[in-house]
C-alpha cells in the first residue's frame, strides 16, 4: 500500500480530527495529495471522487457554471437530484441502505444536512470495505463508514442513502 | 464577523506602521489587534506600540490594519487569496466555499484584482477562477467546461489577453 507523505504530517491529521471528532489520528489515513498543490491542476470534490472522476468539480449549480452537473438532471440541491446524478453514472439506490461490502458492486453513501436534508457530501466504498472521501478541495482520506457524520458545522450530517453499481473494468481502483 | 489571524507583512509595508524599536526579544512577536470583517483592525493603542521584527530576515509578523494604511492592491490580494485558499474548509458546495469573508472581500476589490488572479492562474489552475465571473460580469467558459477547473482556467486566461486593467492596479 502506497503511503501518502501527508499521512505523516501530525498537524494536518490533527486538523482533520478537529473537523471530524469521530476520527482519531489512527482511525483514518490520508490517501492523496491536496489537490491545490497538484501540479496537473486536477481540482475535484467529493461528488466527483465518489463517481470516480477527478477532472471536474461536481455540484448542482444553477447560476454561473462553477461546477459540472450531468445534463438533464435537476440543479436543485436536493437528495433527489443527487440520486439522479449518480444514476447517470450507473448507480442505483440500495433499498436496504446496507453499507456492507457487496461482491461485484461498488457503493457510495450520500450525506445530507440533518436539518435541511440537503446533500453535503458523498463517500465511496473501497474494495476492502472502508470508505474514501474527498474533503472538499483538500485531502482524500480513507475512513470508517460513520466517521464523517455529525451535526457540527464541519461535519457532513447524516447518511441518507446508499447507492451501488456493478464493478466494471473502468471502476475506480483503490 | 470577527476573524483572528496572524499576517506576514513584507518589509515594504512597514512604512505604514507608526514606529519601530530594536527587538528586545527577537523571537517574540507582538499582537497588535484583531481582524474585523476579513481585515485586521488596529487597537487604539497601536500607535504607542512599535512593531517588532526578528533580528534576522526581512519579514516580521504582526496584525495591522490593512484598510487603514491603504496597503497596495497586490498585498491585499495576496493576503485575501492565501487566506481563502487555506481557510476555505472542506465543503464541496461552491457557494459554501465562496461565502468565506476573504473570498467576498477579494471579489469586492473589483477589476483591479483581475490581472492578479490571472497571473496566479497562469502559474497553475485554481479555484480562484470562481471569482472572475463575479468580478467581471462576464463568463467565457462554455457550459461543456463547467466544473473542469483546468479548462475554466484556460478559457479565462484566453479572455484575459484582451482585458484592460484599471489604471490603479497590480504591479
Amino acid at each position: 500500500m502506497t503511503t501518502c507523505p501527508l499521512d505523516d504530517e501530525p498537524e494536518r491529521k490533527q486538523a482533520i480530527v478537529r473537523a471530524f471528532p469521530k476520527l482519531t489520528i489512527d482511525s483514518f489515513r490520508i490517501t492523496s495529495y491536496d489537490s491545490l498543490s497538484d501540479p496537473e491542476g486536477k481540482l475535484y470534490n467529493c461528488i466527483a471522487w465518489a463517481v470516480g472522476k477527478t477532472d471536474a468539480w461536481w455540484w448542482p449549480d444553477p447560476d454561473i457554471g462553477d461546477a459540472h452537473w450531468p445534463s438533464g438532471v435537476s440543479k436543485e440541491p436536493s437528495l433527489a437530484s443527487f440520486i439522479a446524478a449518480f444514476a447517470t453514472e450507473g448507480f442505483e439506490v440500495c433499498s436496504d441502505n446496507d453499507p456492507s461490502l457487496d461482491p461485484g458492486f461498488e457503493k457510495v453513501a450520500i450525506y445530507v444536512d440533518s436539518t435541511t436534508k440537503q446533500p453535503t457530501h458523498a463517500a465511496r466504498q473501497m474494495k476492502h470495505g472502508r470508505w474514501s472521501s474527498k474533503l472538499g478541495p483538500e485531502e482524500d482520506i480513507e475512513h470508517g463508514y460513520d466517521d464523517l457524520t455529525g451535526d457540527r458545522e464541519s461535519e457532513f450530517g447524516e447518511i441518507a442513502v446508499i447507492m451501488r453499481r456493478a464493478i466494471t473494468p473502468s471502476s475506480v481502483s483503490d | 464577523m470577527s476573524l483572528a489571524a496572524t499576517v506576514e507583512i513584507p518589509e515594504s509595508a512597514f512604512s505604514f506602521v507608526h514606529s519601530e524599536t530594536p527587538p528586545q526579544d527577537p523571537g517574540v512577536y507582538q499582537t497588535l489587534g484583531t481582524f474585523k470583517e476579513g481585515f485586521p483592525s488596529v487597537t487604539p493603542s497601536l500607535s504607542d506600540r512599535p512593531l517588532r521584527r526578528p533580528s534576522s530576515g526581512r519579514i516580521a509578523r504582526g496584525r495591522v490594519d490593512l484598510a487603514q494604511f491603504q496597503v497596495p492592491a497586490p498585498v491585499r490580494y495576496r493576503f485575501l487569496a492565501t487566506r481563502w485558499l487555506t481557510e476555505m474548509g472542506r465543503s464541496s458546495d461552491p457557494k459554501v466555499l465562496m461565502s468565506h469573508p476573504a473570498f467576498q472581500r477579494l471579489v469586492q476589490m473589483g477589476p483591479a484584482v483581475v490581472p492578479l488572479i490571472l497571473r496566479d492562474l497562469a502559474k497553475k489552475p485554481s479555484l480562484l477562477v470562481w471569482a472572475l465571473p463575479r468580478i467581471t460580469g462576464q463568463n467565457p467558459v462554455p457550459s461543456t467546461s463547467s466544473g473542469n477547473i483546468r479548462e475554466m482556467n484556460r478559457h479565462w486566461l484566453e479572455w484575459g489577453k484582451s482585458f484592460s486593467a484599471p489604471p490603479e492596479i497590480a504591479r
